[in-house]
């Protein structure tokens, strides 16, 4: 049971982070266009904010191993997405005045770096819960990236083909860091009343 | 061995300090913003007509006084993509716009007119006002400017305009293959920010050219103020044998593949019999001035290409 969360989570977060990904040219395109320095700024945050968040969690991971902290790290991502909307806005607006490239880059750490460091967290903690033994670490760990990477896959396409068109930022970011929330609360109370 | 460590389920959930302190860290720059951003009053336009968050765009249409503007971005540095005004919607508000108009003293009578980048339209308008014969195709890449400039900028395109939405890089390729041809060609595209690149280079003007009838014009609008102004120059140059540029607010350069070069005298001549015939509701003779002597760039230099096209550097570079 406890297997089967991880592997939802593992496929959640990584579409999630795709989406978020992809909205971010979105939101900061009505101030800052949408130019190669924009892309760029994006995509270096949210790699940079992956390597810190792969460092945190597999340090985490060792101080303590519960599936509840994972659960934890969803739900506050969730949140952390779910209050994007009501600040990209006005945020963008006042780091225009940054340039071209600097502006970009600061508000797309402010925006970014913190919600996709908790995503990034995810994989290596959920590699060491969902692992039972040294010798199928390499294939759990390959299971576990295929799963997330697939999620960040759909997340994309389905983002940039249908979602953007059809609902609009806010209502994808709202329904997106709603999800995250709902299934660390689902999460939550299977790993509590099930096992 | 086991990776696996048992689950004590309430020490656990009161031992997790590490956790919280990152999630503090990450939580109190976000909660800092909101509080700063929310709290300072939103300098919203009052104007705002419409506004649309469409599949290329954030569009905006603000009204002020008696003018209408179309805008891409928000913010303080959004440019004015297009305007008309609200009680004369035929007058031009832009001075490029008129300036597009010098291309008819290079062709008298144009048949098939094409037009990249529609914006408000007020551009193809003025030219099935005079040229109610003519078969005009419009460009566009973005579904919903076409409906914005439909519903707030009175754009309604003929029974014989053709409105295409698509790339216009995309678009001029398929017209190649077709074997269509025009006798003007108007290259306005243009994005939030700037011109798209690949809508700038060498490679895109030959197939535009590849377009024109024989003694075409292909009309461009562009910025003179940074120093992308100076490559694009030199790779209008290197592409059409004469090149006349109009120097306003912006920038219109008439391209034509003819071998002799008008005098600005002849052109002067030209817009006066235009203005005469046409009855244009701006006065194009004022803009016989705005014809440039002779290059203010470097031509010796850079031009741009597919494989080297710096747009978004040059263009925040200032002259």
């Amino acid at each position: 049971m406890s297997r089967t969360l991880i592997y939802i989570i593992v496929f959640l977060c990584g579409w999630v982070l795709m989406t978020v990904e992809i909205l971010g040219g979105r939101m900061l395109a009505p101030v800052f266009g949408s130019g190669i320095e924009v892309w760029g700024s994006i995509i270096g945050v949210f790699l940079l904010s992956l390597s810190l968040g792969y460092f945190l969690g597999g340090f985490l991971s060792q101080k303590m191993a519960s599936i509840y902290v994972l659960i934890k790290i969803v739900a506050c991502a969730g949140m952390l997405i779910v209050i994007l909307p009501i600040y990209y806005d006005e945020l963008t607006i006042k780091l225009w005045d940054f340039g071209p490239r600097l502006g970009p880059l600061i508000s797309s750490t402010l925006l970014f770096l913190p919600p996709s460091v908790l995503l990034g967290m995810v994989s290596p903690y959920s590699i060491h819960l969902s692992t039972r033994s040294i010798a199928s670490v390499g294939v759990n760990s390959g299971l576990l990236y295929a799963t997330s990477t697939v999620g960040s896959f759909l997340g994309c396409i389905i983002t940039a083909f249908y979602l953007i068109t059809m609902m609009g930022i806010t209502k994808i970011l709202f329904a997106s860091g709603l999800l995250l929330i709902t299934v660390a609360i689902i999460g939550y109370l299977t790993s509590k009343y099930v096992n | 061995m086991s990776l696996d460590q048992p689950i004590k389920k309430k020490n656990l959930l009161d031992n997790n300090q590490s956790l919280n302190i990152i999630l503090v860290i990450l939580f109190i720059p976000v909660v800092g913003l909101l509080s700063i951003l929310t709290v300072s009053e939103g300098t919203q336009d009052e104007n705002v007509v419409y506004e649309k968050e469409s599949r290329y765009h954030y569009i905006r249409v603000v009204d002020d006084n008696s003018i209408r503007t179309l805008f891409f971005t928000k913010g303080p540095g959004a440019n004015r993509q297009s305007a008309i005004y609200l009680d004369s919607p035929d007058k031009h508000v832009f001075e490029y716009t008129q300036m597009v108009f010098a291309s008819l003293a290079f062709v008298q009578k144009p048949q098939n007119i094409l037009v990249i980048g529609l914006g408000g339209g007020i551009i193809p308008s003025t030219f099935a006002k005079h040229f109610p014969a003519a078969q005009i195709d419009i460009v566009e890449i973005d579904d919903e400017v076409v409906n914005v400039a439909k519903d707030f900028f009175n754009f309604n395109p003929s029974s014989l305009s053709n409105t295409i939405v698509s790339d216009g890089r995309v678009y001029v390729h398929q017209a190649k293959n077709k074997g269509l041809r025009y006798d003007i060609i108007v290259l306005d595209a243009f994005n939030g920010s700037y011109i798209p690149s690949h809508l700038t280079t060498k490679e895109f003007l030959q197939e535009v050219f590849s377009l024109l009838k024989n003694g075409g014009c292909v009309v461009s609008n562009i910025h003179h103020k940074n120093k992308l102004y100076e490559y694009q120059q030199r790779t209008y140059s290197e592409v059409a044998t004469q090149n006349y540029t109009f120097k306003g607010n912006n920038a219109v350069i008439i391209s034509t593949q003819d071998r002799d070069r008008l005098s600005r005298k002849e052109v002067k001549k030209k817009f006066s019999q235009i203005q005469n015939q046409f009855q244009l509701s701006f006065n194009l003779k004022s803009i016989a001035n705005k014809l440039i002597k002779r290059p203010t760039w470097d031509t010796e230099g850079d031009i741009l290409t597919d494989d080297y096209s710096p747009v978004n550097v040059l263009k925040s570079k200032k002259l």
